[in-house]
């Protein structure tokens, strides 16, 4: 498998050999595209003017030194000619010597055009660009003017010095190579350290993290990397905790039950406290029945968090039902139910789950309640929702514990006493029902003075 | 891809029937009318002009033919350089009489009336090679470098060898090699004056035009003068007392007496490489501005335009 550092090296390597290339080919291209384009012009001009000074007839010698007089002076090469061998005047027949110009081009000529070439000349024995304008008279090709400039080509430049030209341009590559090569791996040792980082992870190493030092995007992956560790590893020490939190919770009733039984077996308890004996493994038993529903629940409601089937609900009488169900725990308590129900409200809602919840909170409210207090159930619409309070006047929430409510097994009794009677477990029920009818809640609380948890449940859509 | 070759074996095959069954047929040229004949290269074709300088007829030639030659009064030869064959015309019909397989490199040909025979000279084998009427091979010789000029006198047959310092002298008919004498490289023109002396110009050798005619003595092959001429002369004409030379570095038509004295030099035509006379017309054709000139007096009395670079020039009447 090739690195992915390797790949870009390739790309932006190549990419360079490229633009050299193309830089060559463009260069060439405006050398002639431009340079030579206009050096032909130059010369046609100076040929054409030279040209006026032929008057017609046969090319004299005067004409001829004349020009040759100009050529003394002159920065390009420039000669009259009016040899007809030289300018293929014997051309039906098979000529035995190079001419200067060629049978098509004395065609050209004879119709009074001028000629520009550029390209290897023997005569001259190099690359030359130049220009030939005839001198005519009544269609006789009389003679030419013949104007050249040796030509540099950039080619032929290069070919003498071909070995510095191509070794510069190598050596420029491995060097750009060398530097991409040193720049990308640079850029590259974050996701190297993020590899090893995740290779760690994958072992089990929670508590790996990797040194942020750029704001760049591998940065900002770092910092998400950084992220999901603590998510992970937060999780990871809860999963513990709670299968921790499960054993013990489990253990304690189990051992009551061990113990008297095994006490029971034994004889070890006198006739008269059998009975009571005997209730108390009853009791230890029926908790950790409860324990093991609520533990049921609490994995079905968390697997059920995605989605399930939800239909129109008549809040209050779902309201009353549990009320009716809860009413003889505050009985026994003697604290007073009290309701305030908007009769109106339906809800998109499943039935036993609502029902669920709202025992959870009641049952909560009892258990931390004095006798004689009251707690106050009510139900109203606002926009969208339907909004159900359940207040009590208990011993409330101290602030800092707030936030852990919803965890599972989360007391904020710390000494784990199950005096209260409850598992740790209820709030988090609520919390996952909750959000399985896309709802939200909150619990408002004063050390003291009773806590009051507000849920928020959508109403069906009015159609 | 078989579709494809199949078409191009139909286009192929229509190709050689149009080629196989349509024999080229010209123009007719009746066999009472006299003509000067020219023979242009440039797009090959045949101009031919009556006596009053008017083109009646043009045979635009169907193949890359380098140069004609008339044969009796109404056959006419044409061959090419490049062609593997030349082809005998009937003026009179139009029609092709006969083919002769000549090979490629045919340079120049000559009709021997005496022996009913045509002389090919080939630049590529070095030969001349005589043909019967029927166009059967009937003798070949080889000669100097590039045999091309030929003129007939007294039985002998005059090569100029183009590419070598030699002219070659073989007997008609049988070809047989009388004498080589050393003349000057790129010869071309002769003519045989005063049935003593032959008249030989010349391109001049390399890049230095020549501007001689060179004379021989047709007895012993020495050059015994020069005439001082225009640059290039290579085409010769002879008339009752004077000798017309082309000259084509020059453009000039002069006009020499038999003793080689310069009489008149005018400018005529744009390169011309061929001057003839037809009836009391002194006749130049002008290779690169694509005129026939018609002079009397040494002056222009006719231009005649004719088709693209006339090099060659024929003339039909000038026996009668």
């Amino acid at each position: 498998m090739k690195k992915l550092s390797t790949k870009i090296w390739t790309v932006i390597v190549a990419f360079l050999a490229i633009t050299i290339l193309f830089m060559y080919v463009l260069t060439d291209f405006l050398y002639e595209g431009l340079y030579v384009k206009d050096a032909e012009d130059s010369m046609v001009e100076v040929g054409e003017k030279l040209s006026t000074i032929y008057n017609g007839g046969k090319v004299t010698d005067e004409f001829i030194q004349k020009i040759d007089e100009y050529n003394d002076y002159s920065n390009i090469n420039v000669f009259a000619v009016r040899n007809p061998r030289e300018l293929s005047a014997c051309v039906p027949f098979d000529i035995d010597y190079d001419t200067l110009i060629g049978a098509d081009e004395r065609q050209q000529l004879l119709e009074g055009k001028t000629i520009t070439k550029k390209g290897y000349e023997k005569r001259f024995d190099r690359q030359v660009i130049s220009a030939i304008i005839p001198l005519t008279d009544q269609k006789r090709l009389e003679g030419i003017i013949y104007i050249y400039f040796p030509l540099a080509k950039i080619t032929e430049m290069a070919s003498k010095e071909v070995f510095i030209l191509l070794g510069s341009a190598a050596i420029f590559i491995v060097l750009i190579g060398f530097g991409v090569f040193k720049g990308i791996k640079h850029i590259m040792k974050p996701l190297k350290e993020l590899q090893n980082a995740a290779e760690k992870m994958a072992v089990g190493n929670y508590e790996t993290r990797v040194e942020v030092k750029s704001k760049d995007e591998i940065g900002e992956l770092a910092q998400t990397f950084n992220k999901m560790a603590t998510s992970i590893q937060r999780e990871d020490e809860a999963q513990k905790q709670f299968l921790a939190t499960v054993s013990h919770e489990l253990r304690t009733p189990i051992s009551y039950v061990k113990g008297y039984g095994e006490a029971l077996q034994n004889g070890y308890i006198e006739e008269s406290q059998r009975q009571e004996t005997l209730s108390l493994i009853v009791r230890e038993a029926n908790r950790l029945e409860k324990l093991t529903n609520e533990l049921l629940q609490l994995s079905r409601a968390v697997n059920q968090t995605e989605s399930g089937p939800l239909y129109p609900l008549p809040l209050a009488e779902t309201l009353r039902e549990v009320v009716t169900i809860t009413e003889q725990k505050a009985y026994l308590k003697s604290i007073s139910l009290r309701t305030d129900i908007d009769e109106d409200i339906i809800i998109n809602a499943n039935e036993e789950k609502i029902k669920q919840i709202m025992i959870n909170l009641i049952e909560n409210g009892l258990r931390y309640s004095k006798e004689g207090t009251e707690i106050i159930l009510s139900s109203k619409r606002k926009e969208n929702m339907a909004i159900i309070t359940v207040q009590d006047h208990g011993i409330g929430i101290p602030a800092e514990d707030l936030p852990h409510i919803t965890e599972r097994f989360y007391r904020v009794n710390k000494a784990r006493s199950r005096s209260d009677g409850g598992s740790g477990l209820g709030l988090s029920i609520v919390d996952q029902l909750v959000k399985y009818h896309k709802g939200t809640w909150h619990i408002d609380s004063e050390l003291g003075n009773g806590t009051k948890v507000t849920i928020q449940i959508p109403l069906i859509k009015e159609i | 891809m078989i579709w494809r070759k199949m078409w191009i074996l139909w286009i192929v095959s229509f190709a050689l029937i149009l080629s196989g069954c349509g024999e080229t047929t010209y123009p007719t040229i009746s066999k009472t009318k006299n003509f000067v004949a020219s023979v242009n290269l440039q797009a090959p074709s045949i101009s031919f002009i009556n006596d009053k300088g008017k083109v009646f007829t043009t045979w635009k030639l169907d193949e890359g033919y380098t140069g004609a030659t008339l044969i009796d009064h109404d056959y006419i030869l044409l061959y090419g350089y490049q062609l593997k064959k030349a082809t005998v015309y009937n003026l009179s019909t139009g029609k092709q009489e006969y083919t002769i397989a000549t090979g490629i490199g045919i340079t120049n040909a000559i009709y021997d009336k005496k022996h009913q025979k045509v002389y090919l000279a080939n630049g590529k084998t070095n030969r001349i090679s005589a043909y019967f009427s029927n166009g059967k091979l009937a003798k070949t010789q080889k000669v100097g470098n590039y045999p091309m000029s030929m003129i007939i006198h007294d039985q002998q047959l005059y090569i100029v060898n183009y590419k070598d310092t030699t002219l070659s002298i073989l007997q008609t008919n049988t070809l047989k090699p009388l004498k080589e004498w050393t003349i000057e490289k790129s010869s071309n023109g002769m003519q045989i004056v005063k049935n003593k002396e032959l008249w030989i110009g010349g391109h001049g050798e390399g890049i230095k035009p020549n501007s001689t005619a060179d004379i021989y003595d047709l007895q012993t092959g020495e050059r015994i003068s020069q005439i001082k001429l225009p640059l290039m002369p290579v085409g010769f004409a002879k008339s009752q007392d004077r000798v017309y030379v082309i000259s084509h570095g020059d453009s000039a038509l002069s006009e020499v007496d038999f003793n080689g004295k310069v009489i008149r030099k005018m400018e005529v035509g744009a390169n011309p490489f061929t001057v003839t006379i037809f009836k009391d017309n002194i006749v130049v054709a002008g290779y690169d501005d694509h005129h026939v000139y018609f002079l009397q007096n040494g002056k222009i009395a006719k231009t005649i335009n004719v088709g693209k670079g006339p090099f060659q020039l024929l003339v039909r009447g000038n026996e009668e």
